[in-house]
This record gives C-alpha cells, sequence and structure tokens, in this order.
C-alpha cells in the first residue's frame, strides 16, 4: 500500500477530528488531512436499524461499545467498564444525548478558588466566542435569558428550547420551594427534530453526531480529505525528539502501514489519547512521547452521578415521559459557593415517569390491566453529576492485552477518599429533599459508579511541562508538532458534560493551527460570532 | 388465511415442532400479497385485543408497512419468520377456533422472553419474532394513545410526532398551575 501523506493526521473520527477538520478545510479545501478511526462504520439514519432500536432497545452501534473484558481495573468504587464509550466512525457521539452547557469562569480557576485541582491556562473569557460558534455547529436549542446564563453576553442560541413537560411541573414546582432555580435543558437538536423519542438512534439525523458531519465532509469538495476505518493507530512516529513525523497504524489486512504528516493531532479521547503516547515510548522519551514528568494518564476525572428516586402511589393524570431527553435542569448549586465540595449540576432523569405499554401488551395484561397499572403509580428520578477534582493517583494507562479493535486494553486505577464519599452522599439530602418536597416517597437513593462516560484530565494542559501534558494551544511538551485535542487536555471536569466545550477547543485549535500557517481565522467563516449564524447546518 | 399455508407438518402440532432460535429460512426472497394481507390481518389483531386504536388500526398502516417492508431485506430477512407465523395462527384457530386463537397468542400463553429464553417452538418464533415486534410497532405508530383516557399522552419513544415548528403541540406542556403535587 502507498504511504500516505497529509498536512494534518487526525487520529480518532469524533467531534474533536470532525470539527477541527472542518475548520481547516473551510480555510483551504485543498489541505490534505487523513483521519484514522480505529473503529467500524454502522450505518446512520437507516430505517431498519431504527425499527431495530425501536423494537428490541438495542442500538445498531451497540458492537462498537466498552466491553468489561477489555479492562483491568483497581479501584475502591467498582468503575464502570461498560457502555461508556464508542469506538467507532462518529465516536461517542453516536450515542451521546446531546446536552451541551458551557463551563463557567469559575471552572477555569479551580485551584486558585479552592486549591483543590488544577487551573486552566486561559479564562473562560478565551472560549467564549468558540462557545458560541460550537452552539451554531451542533444546534444547541437553549433560552440564552435564564438567569445561569448570564455570562453569555446576549449571544442568543441558534434554536429556542425544547418546553417543559406537564411531568416537570411537580419538580418544579419543589425547585421553586427549595430556592433552586429551574432551567431548560440545553439540546443539540437541528431545526429537523421529528421528536421521535429515540435520540440515541435518529432517524433522521436530528441529534448533531460526528458521524453525519463526517459523512457530509466526505462529500464536499476536499479532494485531499482521506478517512480510513477500522485502522486503529499504533503508534506516533518522532523523526526527533520534538518532531513527530507520522504515524503508523494497522490496515485491514493486519500490515503496518506509515502515514507521514506535518502535524499530527491526537483526537482519541481520554483514554486511547495517553495511551497512544504512552504507547509511542523510544529512546528519547522512555516512558512515553510527553511523559517526562509521568503525567500521561494522570489526573483521571470522571463524574459521580447522584441519583434519587420517589414513587407516588397514584397517577391519575397519566402522566408518562414523552420526549427521550430531559427538559429541565437546574445549575442552582453549579456556582463558585459550591466549588470547595464540588459542583453539582441537577437534571430530571429523562427516563421517569413511563410505563412500557408494549412490554405489559407482550406480558400479556389486557388493557384494564394496564390502564390500572397506568394510574396507580408513578416514579420520578432525580440526578445529577458532582464534579470532582483529578489527583494523581487515579490513572488510565496501558493494559496488557488487545481489545477487537487491535488497541491495547486499558488499566484503570480510581479511587474515591474518604472524604469525597461523604460529599456525595451528603450531596443526595439535597436531591432527597426535591423528591420530599414533591410529595414523594423516596425508594433509591445512591452515588452511581464512576466510569469513562465523561472521563477528562489525562492530558490536562497546564503552562509548564510540570504540571500538564498539554500547554495552552494542546501541543505536547516538548515538541513542535504534535497535539492532544480531546477531554484529555480538560485541566478541569466542572460538573457538565464536556463536549460543547471539547468543540469550542477543536475550534480554537483550529484557528491556532491555522495563525501557524500565516492564516487569518476570522477570514474563515461566514459570519464572526455575536453577529449572525456561522453556518447553515442548524436549519436542516 | 387457507391460500397462504404451507402444507401440515408431518410429526403433529405444527405450533410445537421444535425449530433452532436463531431467524428461520426464508422460503422465498419475499412475501406474497396474500400474505402481506393475512399479516396485516394479525397485525389488526392486536388493536382489536388490546382496544387501543380505532378505524380498525387503519391509521398504521403505513407505518407496518414500512416495518415488513424492511424487515423483508438484507441477510436478516424476517420472511421465513412471517411465513411460519401465518401458519402458526392458522395452527392455534384450527386447534382453538378464531377468537381463543388470538387470546392464546396474545394473552395466555407463557412465552419466552426471546432473549434469555430463546424461543425454542414454532409458536415461540411466532410470539416472539412477530407478534412481540408488530406490538412493539402497534404500540409507538399510535396505540400508547389508546391508554389513558381522557389523559393519554401525545407523544412516545418510538411515535414520529413531528417538527417542534408545527403548530399542533407536541407532547403535555408545563403550565405553572402543575407546580404543586395533584
Amino acid at each position: 500500500m502507498k504511504t500516505l501523506h497529509a498536512e494534518y493526521v487526525l487520529i480518532g473520527s469524533g467531534v474533536a477530528a470532525v470539527t477541527l477538520a472542518e475548520r481547516l478545510l473551510q480555510a483551504d479545501p485543498l489541505t490534505p488531512i487523513v483521519i484514522l478511526e480505529a473503529g467500524n462504520i454502522f450505518p446512520a439514519k437507516d430505517r431498519r436499524a431504527w425499527w431495530d432500536y425501536v423494537t428490541s432497545g438495542k442500538a445498531v452501534y451497540s458492537p462498537g461499545q466498552d466491553l468489561k473484558e477489555e479492562y483491568s481495573v483497581k479501584s475502591n468504587v467498582d468503575w464502570d467498564c461498560e457502555d461508556n464509550r464508542l469506538i467507532a466512525y462518529g465516536g461517542s457521539t453516536l450515542h451521546w444525548g446531546g446536552w451541551s452547557l458551557r463551563l463557567k469562569p469559575e471552572d477555569f480557576h479551580l485551584k486558585e478558588n479552592t486549591g483543590q485541582g488544577a487551573d486552566w491556562p486561559f479564562g473562560y473569557a478565551t472560549l467564549h466566542d468558540y462557545y458560541y460558534e460550537a452552539e451554531h455547529r451542533l444546534a444547541v436549542c437553549g433560552n440564552h435569558e435564564e438567569s445561569w446564563n448570564h455570562k453569555r453576553l446576549n449571544q442568543p442560541y441558534p434554536l429556542p428550547p425544547f418546553e417543559w413537560t406537564e411531568a416537570d411541573g411537580e419538580m418544579i414546582g419543589a425547585f421553586r420551594k427549595l430556592g433552586i432555580e429551574p432551567g431548560r435543558m440545553p439540546l443539540a437538536r437541528f431545526r429537523k427534530c421529528m421528536a421521535t423519542g429515540t435520540c440515541k438512534y435518529c432517524p433522521v439525523g436530528a441529534r448533531y453526531t460526528a458521524q453525519n458531519a463526517l459523512d457530509e465532509l466526505r462529500c464536499g469538495p476536499y479532494p485531499f480529505l482521506t478517512v480510513r476505518e477500522l485502522c486503529p493507530v499504533t503508534r506516533i512516529l518522532m523523526k526527533s525528539k520534538d518532531t513527530a513525523e507520522g504515524v503508523e497504524y494497522l490496515d485491514r489486512g493486519g500490515d503496518l502501514q506509515p502515514v507521514l504528516a506535518e502535524h499530527v493531532i491526537v483526537c482519541a479521547g481520554a483514554y486511547e489519547s495517553p495511551k497512544l503516547l504512552l504507547q509511542s515510548h523510544n529512546t528519547d522519551w522512555p516512558h512515553g512521547i510527553g511523559n517526562q514528568h509521568r503525567l500521561v494518564g494522570r489526573f483521571l476525572v470522571s463524574h459521580s452521578i447522584l441519583r434519587v428516586r420517589g414513587v407516588r402511589m397514584k397517577n391519575p393524570e397519566c402522566w408518562i415521559q414523552e420526549y427521550d431527553f430531559p427538559t429541565l435542569m437546574s445549575r442552582t448549586y453549579d456556582t463558585p459557593e459550591f466549588q470547595r465540595h464540588g459542583k453539582l449540576f441537577l437534571f430530571k432523569n429523562r427516563k421517569f415517569p413511563h410505563l412500557n405499554f408494549a412490554e405489559s401488551m407482550i406480558k400479556g395484561r389486557n388493557k384494564t390491566e394496564i390502564e390500572k397499572a397506568l394510574q396507580a403509580s408513578r416514579i420520578m428520578e432525580l440526578q445529577a453529576f458532582l464534579e470532582e477534582k483529578g489527583r494523581y493517583e487515579n490513572h488510565v494507562t496501558l493494559g496488557s492485552g488487545q481489545t477487537r479493535w487491535k488497541l491495547p486494553t486499558t488499566h484503570v486505577e480510581f479511587n474515591r477518599t474518604e472524604a469525597e464519599m461523604a460529599s456525595a452522599d451528603s450531596r443526595l439530602e439535597i436531591l432527597k429533599r426535591v423528591i420530599h418536597e414533591m410529595g414523594y416517597k423516596v425508594t433509591e437513593s445512591q452515588v452511581d459508579r464512576p466510569g469513562g462516560h465523561h472521563a477528562t484530565g489525562t492530558c490536562r494542559m497546564a503552562i509548564s511541562p510540570e504540571s500538564g501534558v498539554t500547554d495552552p494551544n494542546l501541543l505536547v511538551h516538548g515538541t513542535t508538532n504534535l497535539f492532544v485535542c480531546s477531554n484529555a487536555v480538560f485541566p478541569t471536569g466542572s460538573a457538565v458534560n464536556p463536549t460543547l466545550t471539547l468543540t469550542a477547543l477543536s475550534l480554537r485549535l483550529g484557528d491556532h493551527l491555522l495563525t501557524r500557517k500565516g492564516k487569518s481565522p476570522r477570514q474563515i467563516t461566514d459570519a464572526s460570532p455575536g453577529t449572525q449564524t456561522p453556518t447553515s447546518k442548524e436549519s436542516q | 388465511m387457507s391460500d397462504v399455508v404451507t402444507p401440515p407438518s408431518p410429526t403433529g402440532s405444527y405450533c410445537d415442532e421444535t425449530v433452532l432460535p436463531g431467524l428461520l429460512p426464508a422460503p422465498a426472497d419475499n412475501l406474497t400479497d396474500d400474505q402481506r394481507d393475512a399479516l396485516w390481518d394479525l397485525f389488526q389483531q392486536i388493536g382489536r385485543c388490546w382496544k387501543n386504536v380505532r378505524r380498525d388500526s387503519a391509521n398504521q398502516r403505513s407505518s407496518w408497512l414500512e416495518f415488513i417492508t424492511v424487515k423483508c431485506r438484507g441477510q436478516q430477512s424476517y420472511v421465513g419468520e412471517y411465513v411460519n407465523a401465518l401458519r402458526v395462527v392458522q395452527d392455534l384457530i384450527e386447534t382453538h377456533g378464531l377468537v381463543h386463537a388470538y387470546e392464546r397468542l396474545f394473552l395466555n400463553h407463557q412465552f419466552p422472553d426471546g432473549i434469555k429464553q430463546p424461543p425454542r417452538t414454532r409458536l415461540d418464533h411466532a410470539k416472539v419474532y412477530v407478534v412481540n415486534e408488530f406490538i412493539g410497532v402497534q404500540v409507538v405508530a399510535g396505540g400508547f394513545r389508546g391508554f389513558g383516557g381522557p389523559n393519554r399522552a401525545y407523544n412516545y419513544n418510538g411515535f414520529v410526532r413531528g417538527s417542534r415548528y408545527n403548530r399542533t403541540r407536541r407532547v403535555r406542556a408545563y403550565r405553572p398551575t402543575q407546580e404543586g403535587p395533584s
């Protein structure tokens, strides 16, 4: 096979790689870019796959999800190894919920504010305009006038929010009585959303996925864009200590092939990004590229998920959940006052209240029995993400085996301290108060197992190499042309989902790379953020 | 129904004949028109049994047709399962009569769930691969609105409710008067 040459080789095909590729190609459609993806392509917007999902609940991309046997774990809290991530063309956006929230200004100064965790090497203001552009790219539906949005500086969302449902009413009332400000969940849904309630496999592509965006990119006027799936990258090739030469990958025939590139960008998530750096050790980098201070893979941060479920022994309104996403949330506890003990992001569980009519019918219940069950009781559940602070001891590294995708398996070491567990338990009381205020009896209350679903921190940014793996422009310290663009670079995870921030970082990296080439980033987009809609994707 | 049947099993009750759990092989590339009509009748029986649809499921026909069309394509074709199901229904009708045949199929028989307990007989196959899936389609194509009376839901997971930019309501929306416990 012929050696591929590119200006940029991107490892991974999720939202980071696709956003970055879009940015670079918008500036110069003739840019040679190679995207290498270890996983497979699963059909998107496929009617058979959709109907199978509707009737069985199983999505066509489920073979790409994590398997327990591809991990080894040392943890005092039973780290969750299944179904968190997707190794697939399009990455984890194939199964994400589309929740798109910005970090808040205080999240960039965690260490300064609390003495814990780390600070970002720049503040919120640096990402402010990139967040706005990211919201347009992902078509985020939200209400910019809600009080928690006060830092948006009059940047409206591209689309209006989804309305609260009738079944949200009790929780909204309880929130208000307890001084918790209810908000509408900002969601990435294009205008063509048909409210099918099958968001995890949208039949029309209304929920942003990197897969659909990459498919569109491949149909565009970009003759030197090459995408290869089922091609895991095995190592980064260095021509000198500080300069990457390209990567080596396994082709479909099982042979090693090189891609030579002027820039190597690792867009492989919080697990695979550090693992690739470690795997690429050589005589100049005996412990892995960029690992001179043993920070690669360290400071693994998860989101603790808290949940409190309540039941009410009547449901005369016959409420059931009518959207496949939560419409109600609150950032009242996602403020500087709560940073020291961990911020909380509250949201109503999208799955409740619910009665699975088909399941009841399949079990042989007749109509009277089903009606009775519908009105007999209803369940509501309030959940929360609890912010965690990164600690050196919690880390990801190479496992000893190989996965289905011919990547090294993952070894995770993650422990919560007694203080962290006590803090999580005490935070449950906030959720319980809400459920009680609603007039429900609490039936379950727990802190879920941590896992890789929002993992961050493992190649974190810092000004100095003694404190982080990547510099403020995502360049791996000690190199001139090797970058990491994934959740791994976040110094803090805050209490909200990382995807919007990752999209903003990807846009920023794109501009940085263009500046290095002598191109002015603001000449590229159709409109500057803050003035008019940058792209037309949200009108699809 | 007699035009679409296969000859009776030489070993006895067709329904109880043991088969492997995977998809049954397809005797043809596609269904005949008569087989499709007979399957539609089976689908309509769901609505007649649970009385959760109007106009004898007429509003759901297009969704159902799309469903069986895609199910009859490609490597995972359901043609064999659909032909089997029609034969099972015929066998049940011959044994139990028309009304009790569907009661047995829908309500009375303790079937395996198809996941932890794979289907072992032709009757199991008809339940797991055809009846259960038809029920799923029926519910999401509008049958969910047959439960709850005047408080029925506007939307349900799997139902194509429509664009949020239409004037019709997509969901039962929040009103501030609903904030207290009911």
